[in-house]
């Protein structure tokens, strides 16, 4: 009789690991992000554009007392609200390309704002809007909070 | 606060003293930040932290890289009002030397010792230099999420001399934790923009957890009952509310943002 035992058969370690189509892949959360291909691209780049369009639609989100003002394709917009610490000014600007830049600044008094609307580059591109931005800021110095 | 820009590094037992008392007001300035119900009580706390380190003007910068499109800067300006416009329309985002440092670095250290390495960059420190940046502090703010969301604070003074004297190492570490709360702030305000702009359900997030477990459109259909197809549609609402060219992107803001 042979008494020799056969060796226990084990799956190998490959055949046990769930197979990778199962389980949806998950971008890493730090590092770049996953590249898109042309088509894509094109097609996240025109829905950036239309909703930049119509940014003024947002201006139904905004808070009471708070101003929204937007350029003509919207690519910029300014929002002001008087607070108790001076008037609060957030500046957006967005880009095709997919780059938001915010900028969030407090002005303590009028000399303040006029300083920094003598130098905002919107003066060269947008007269109307930018005349509008300085009579907002200043009216705004006059709400007392 | 008793600073005065054009005070040299205190000396003296007296001028040491106030130092010391305005750092001691920056130390309960911190924690305020967090607590704070406004972005303008985070700017006004954040300009008298500035004055409290010993500074004349001061900036922090947050980056997030939302996805392969879109890169989202936010930030909070406590200085001459002439910079952040300058800073806008140079773009000087794309060769900030500072915000370089930041993401390759975590310790604080004086811009002095950064070395550029591009002519635009040269320009950049410049053109600071004109706007109360003659000299200044540089204090990393980084993130669990790595290069995907980074902050740099940066404390500035016209007096070349003012970040090289004894006080330098009591200010950094101060100026690391003031960064830390600014960025913090900032991604909780993030955070609550995205939920309020996007106007995510608690479907839409448990949509996404269920994504972020790795689990198939087959999968979540069959656990809530529905076809995989429904699913499918629901996962393109949420990408559209999220801006997200797909789902795996949709999970890495949701993420970023600390929706999930």
């Amino acid at each position: 009789m042979n008494n020799l035992q056969l060796p226990e058969v084990t799956p190998s370690a490959s055949a046990v690991v769930t197979r990778p189509s199962v389980k949806r892949r998950i971008d890493p959360i730090d590092a770049p992000a996953r590249p898109l291909g042309n088509k894509r691209l094109a097609l996240i780049a025109k829905r950036t554009n239309a909703a930049a369009s119509t940014s003024y639609r947002n201006a139904k989100r905004i808070a009471a007392g708070d101003t929204l003002l937007a350029n003509h394709d919207g690519t910029v917009t300014f929002l002001l609200r008087a607070t108790s610490y001076g008037l609060l000014m957030e500046r957006t600007q967005r880009q095709a390309s997919g780059m938001r830049l915010v900028q969030t600044m407090v002005f303590h008094d009028v000399k303040s704002f006029d300083r920094w609307c003598a130098v905002e580059p919107l003066r060269f591109d947008d007269g109307l809007l930018y005349c509008k931005l300085g009579r907002e800021g200043h009216a705004a110095f006059t709400i007392k909070r | 606060m008793r600073h005065s820009p054009s005070n040299a590094e205190p000396t003296g037992p007296v001028s040491l003293g106030r130092a010391i008392e305005d750092n001691v007001r920056v130390f309960q300035i911190l924690p305020l930040i967090t607590d704070a119900s406004s972005s303008g009580e985070v700017i006004s706390l954040f300009r008298e932290a500035v004055a409290g380190l010993g500074a004349d003007a001061g900036f922090f910068l947050s980056c997030v890289r939302d996805d392969a499109t879109r890169t989202s800067f936010r930030s909070f300006w406590a200085c001459d009002p002439a910079w952040p416009a300058e800073y806008a329309s140079q773009r000087w985002f794309e060769h900030d030397p500072w915000l370089r440092y930041a993401s390759c670095d975590a310790e604080p250290t004086r811009a002095s010792y950064l070395n550029c390495s591009s002519p635009e960059e040269n320009a950049f420190i410049r053109a600071a230099a004109e706007h109360g940046f003659a000299s200044a502090l540089i204090a990393p703010a980084p993130s669990s999420v790595g290069l995907s969301r980074v902050g740099v604070l940066c404390l500035g003074s016209a007096d070349p001399e003012r970040f090289m004297g004894e006080s330098y190492p009591r200010v950094r570490v101060l100026a690391r934790a003031l960064a830390m709360e600014l960025h913090h702030s900032i991604a909780i305000s993030m955070r609550e923009e995205l939920l309020r702009g996007a106007s995510l359900t608690e479907a839409d997030l448990h949509l996404l957890r269920c994504e972020a477990a790795g689990q198939s459109s087959k999968v979540i259909g069959a656990a809530m009952h529905l076809e995989a197809k429904t699913i499918d549609s629901r996962f393109q609402r949420v990408n559209a509310k999220l801006g997200a060219p797909d789902r795996r992107t949709a999970v890495r803001i949701a993420r970023l943002y600390g929706l999930l």
